[in-house]
């Protein structure tokens, strides 16, 4: 058995067009039969977290499996730090998959799975342990390690799934809906975690429908739409370039309706509904201005604001707006 | 508030795991979110509201039915949405729903018309007369939500409603259930992992553990301190906002994406507002919201 | 109101009173099967027999004596007769309650249906009522029935009252006896069908717990150890044991015809709480 220390990954990155990253997807597309799952997708994968996103039938599990390795592109290549994943199977050892099915083995202990695939992978016994014991500690699961697979609830299975997919220190990890049944706490401990191998400079791509939690963990998005990426970078930033949709801020104060007339003077505001004698909904395409502005005509307008909110500063406004309008 | 179901020292054992202990609980009408653990008891205490486990020991009333003796009864006023897929093959959705119809014991023109209705009602209109096989995750979703409907029952049992749907899909089908609860007053009760689930469509929330009841409040932000702490949420230079607050005499506590704010005793709530103004363009706060406890507090306090 | 409301509707009817719980289990199972036409090809082909057996019953009753001439023995008419056409039906016996049983069960494992029963008002025994049901209907169907109908026939065609002194209690016993042959034939069917997966490996379970297949063993044995009791072993012998004891007509001197009975009741009530077992499980909730 080979003894791979855990050196470095291969650095030769190749620069595709303006844009370059750890992964990378050029012109890929991917036919089953005369249906498209993936359209001509070209798209780069910065270190960090990642979420990706889009309606089921979207594309999105296809564009995930080609971008692990699980299929192969119809047309197109799927680079991974510049090289072509296709034809470069040794790229496997630089890639974490967490499925989302489950396909454990049952009669193995937790430790005894992680150290058998960490052996697949090249690692010697020793380093397979010392590996399979971090592991099991980073996902919480050293309590459970030597109890068969077989009798995990749903929540344990996720995390020895995780577990699996990050123990050979990977340097791309892709997670499929990874905290299916997992109770608040282990979400919450996961999504730390995930937020810890992003911050180690991991590409980690994360594909979830639960927006809330995505957007707990990066604020970073791929999303895909009928087959084609439709946005992709900074949630911020995209939420800014969907003018069509103006940020919507609920107020709560002693006055609505004094307030309001003292907002609406302003051009930064497009708009405002009063909702009873305590609430507005200010409508506005220019929130840079609008917040800075905000204390001080409450204060000067003698205003006593009790609280206020973005409604839609979330991910799911977002992805609302983006897809009904793309589609 | 009337309690829909209510148990008394109700114990449950698997061979030699005793996975209930003695659960005194009283579910009150209306939405209800059961949270807990993996293994902390949920799926036993639903399998003990339909009635289809014996009670050794303790008492457990449903909908003002003893579950020990008048399981179908019982029944006939539940309807179930299962977590895992469940289909009946070689059906449609229309015959499924029917025949949920019928095993409640409508009669069958009863039963055929209250599916259509029913599977219109959870957008499933379209797709009625096509074979299961070919459902997405979301249709199936929904024709579980139908076959529960179906019949009309006083209290909706939901376990991971939206498993496996896009998020519109589980948007549309929160938005199912909180009709049926808030506007027509049936009685739900969502087992979810998912709190923001259950912030949006439940009043009321129960978390259990080891078989025991550790927590029951209300879905509401529990205010920490009424008009004196706030959370602070936005972009900008933080940094100096923070600095300023803890100039003005505040206390100041780093939270993700923003600032909680305690304000000094002798100051009214305007105070932040005006060390906002100062700083103007430099900061701009998009949340401004008096701190409470989440159901994440809640839930990662009593879970511990 | 000029505007109807399109959400959710309250649903105003009553439920009934005293339903048949397990009735549209019934009905589910054999309509979603009987339209298909290799079942009514199949139902065409046992009732066909029948009429060969209502023929022939002419025959010996019409011309029994010119038959006695030509073949030179006494044609039975009376109940061993209906006896044996109501015991050639198990042909058909085996292949519906393969083919209509084997799934029955499975399918609702498979699918995960139970929980969608279960949390219904149905119990436990409405549902292997229900389920025993749909392949009773089949059963009944091509044996039962014709060979009723076939006894209407000689009633009819020679309504002497020496010949109804002779067959006059067969429906009686045939009832019972087809309640005994579909109870044991189906529940065997269904406790297989909730063991098992693969229809193949069913059917050939079936087939040997029924009797079939293990026959030859059985007659190894028996020759080996020279103890007929073995042969209890075989429910489809019993079966035909205790039907040919039923029907007054010629018993196999092996093993006498109560004991069969009581094999079979042993059977019967194996079958049922192993399939009680198997269904008694539901998951609901993970």
């Amino acid at each position: 058995m080979n003894e791979l220390s855990a050196t470095s990954a291969p650095t030769a990155i190749t620069p595709l067009g303006t844009e370059s990253g750890v992964l990378e997807c050029d012109a890929v597309t991917r036919w089953y039969g005369q249906v498209i799952g993936v359209n001509s997708v070209t798209c780069a994968v910065q270190p960090g977290v990642t979420g990706l996103l889009g309606l089921n039938g979207a594309g999105k599990s296809t564009l995930f499996k080609l971008m692990a390795g699980q299929l192969k592109p119809s047309k197109g290549r799927v680079l991974l730090m510049g090289q072509d994943l296709a034809s470069n199977p040794g790229l496997y050892r630089w890639i974490g998959f967490c499925p989302e099915q489950d396909a454990l083995y049952e009669n193995m202990t937790g430790r005894e799975m992680l150290v058998y695939l960490l052996q697949l992978h090249g690692f010697s016994f020793r380093e397979a342990r010392t590996r399979a014991a971090q592991a099991l500690d980073r996902t919480h699961l050293t309590a459970d390690a030597d109890r068969p697979v077989g009798g995990y609830s749903k929540g344990m299975r996720q995390k020895i799934k995780l577990a699996q997919a990050m123990a050979h220190d990977p340097e791309v990890i892709f997670l499929d809906e990874p905290f299916n049944g997992m109770d608040p706490v282990s979400r919450s401990e996961s999504m730390a975690l995930i937020r810890e191998l992003g911050d180690e400079g991991k590409c980690v791509l994360v594909s979830s429908h639960i927006l809330h939690e995505v957007e707990q963990m990066t604020s970073t998005i791929l999303l895909i739409n009928n087959g084609r990426i439709l946005a992709e970078g900074n949630v911020s930033d995209i939420r800014d370039l969907v003018e069509r949709h103006p940020h919507r801020i609920a107020i709560e104060c002693d006055d609505a309706r004094k307030l309001a007339a003292y907002l609406i003077a302003a051009e930064d505001v497009l708009g405002v509904r009063v909702d009873g004698a305590t609430r507005l909904v200010v409508e506005s395409n220019h929130p840079r201005l609008f917040f800075g502005r905000l204390p001080g005509v409450a204060l000067d307008g003698g205003v006593t604001v009790r609280g206020y909110t973005t409604e839609d500063d979330n991910l799911k406004s977002l992805f609302e707006y983006l897809v009904e309008d793309g589609s | 508030m009337e309690s829909i179901i209510e148990t008394r020292g109700l114990t449950q054992s698997y061979g030699p795991k005793t996975v209930l202990h003695g659960l005194d609980l009283q579910v009150p009408s209306g939405a209800v979110g059961l949270l807990g653990p993996n293994g902390a008891g949920k799926s036993t205490f639903l399998r003990s509201i339909l009635g289809l486990l014996p009670v050794p020991e303790g008492a457990c009333r449903v909908l003002g039915h003893d579950a020990h003796g008048e399981a179908l009864a019982i029944r006939r006023q539940i309807g179930l949405v299962p977590e895992s897929d469940c289909l009946i093959p070689g059906m449609n959705a229309v015959e499924m729903t029917t025949y949920a119809g019928e095993l409640v014991g409508m009669g069958h023109a009863d039963a055929k018309e209250r599916a259509h209705q029913v599977l219109y009602y959870v957008g499933l209109g379209e797709a009625r007369y096509r074979e299961l096989e070919g459902y997405s995750q979301g249709m199936k979703q929904r024709l579980k939500l139908a076959q529960a409907l179906v019949h009309d029952p006083d209290l909706l049992l939901l376990d991971e409603p939206t498993n496996g749907m896009d998020p519109p899909g589980r948007e549309q089908m929160l938005e199912l259930v909180r009709e049926v609860s808030r506007d027509k007053g049936m009685n739900v009760i969502l087992s979810t992992h998912l709190l923001p689930d259950v912030e949006q469509t439940c009043d009321h929330v129960i978390v259990l553990k080891e078989g025991r009841v550790v927590e029951e409040r209300s879905v509401e932000r529990q205010l920490i301190d009424a008009g004196r702490v706030y959370d602070l949420r936005g972009r900008g230079e933080l940094d100096a906002l923070a600095d300023a607050l803890r100039a003005a005499g505040h206390e100041v506590e780093t939270i993700q994406d923003g600032l909680r704010v305690q304000i000094a005793p002798d100051q009214g709530s305007d105070a932040i507002f005006m060390v906002l103004r100062d700083l103007g363009e430099r900061v701009q706060i998009r949340h401004f919201l008096e701190a409470g406890r989440t159901l994440q507090d809640s839930f990662v306090e009593a879970v511990s | 109101m000029p505007i109807y409301e399109q959400g959710y509707q309250r649903w105003n009817g009553e439920l009934q009173e005293r339903p048949l719980r397990w009735w549209p289990i019934v009905r589910q199972g054999v309509m979603q099967v009987l339209p298909q036409r290799k079942y009514l090809i199949l139902l065409g082909l046992a009732w066909i027999q029948k009429i060969f057996a209502g023929v022939a019953l002419y025959g010996r009753l019409k011309g029994g004596d010119l038959l006695e001439g030509v073949f030179g023995t006494t044609f039975d008419s009376g109940a061993p007769f209906f006896w044996a056409t109501l015991n050639d039906s198990m042909i058909w016996v085996v292949i519906f309650t393969i083919m209509v049983g084997s799934d029955l069960v499975a399918a609702d494992r498979r699918g995960k249906a139970l929980q969608l029963y279960f949390s219904k008002p149905i119990s436990r025994n409405d549902y292997v009522f229900g389920k025993l049901g749909v392949i009773a209907t089949f059963l009944a169907l091509t044996t039962w029935l014709p060979t009723l109908l076939v006894w209407l026939f000689a009633v009819a065609i020679q309504p002497t009252s020496a010949y109804f002194g002779e067959i006059w209690y067969v429906p009686f016993v045939m009832t019972v006896h087809s309640l005994l042959m579909i109870s044991t034939a189906g529940l065997f069917m269904l406790a297989v069908s909730a063991t098992a997966q693969r229809s193949v490996f069913i059917a050939v379970t079936w087939i040997v717990i029924f009797g079939y297949g293990f026959v030859p063993v059985i007659e190894l044995v028996k020759a080996i150890t020279n103890v007929e009791v073995w042969g209890l072993l075989n429910m489809a012998g019993n079966l035909e044991q205790v039907g040919a004891w039923w029907f007054g007509a010629e018993v196999d001197d092996g093993i006498h015809p109560a004991l069969s009975l009581i094999a079979l009741a042993g059977g019967l009530g194996g079958a049922y709480w192993w399939l009680r077992r198997k269904i008694e499980p539901v998951e609901v909730v993970l």
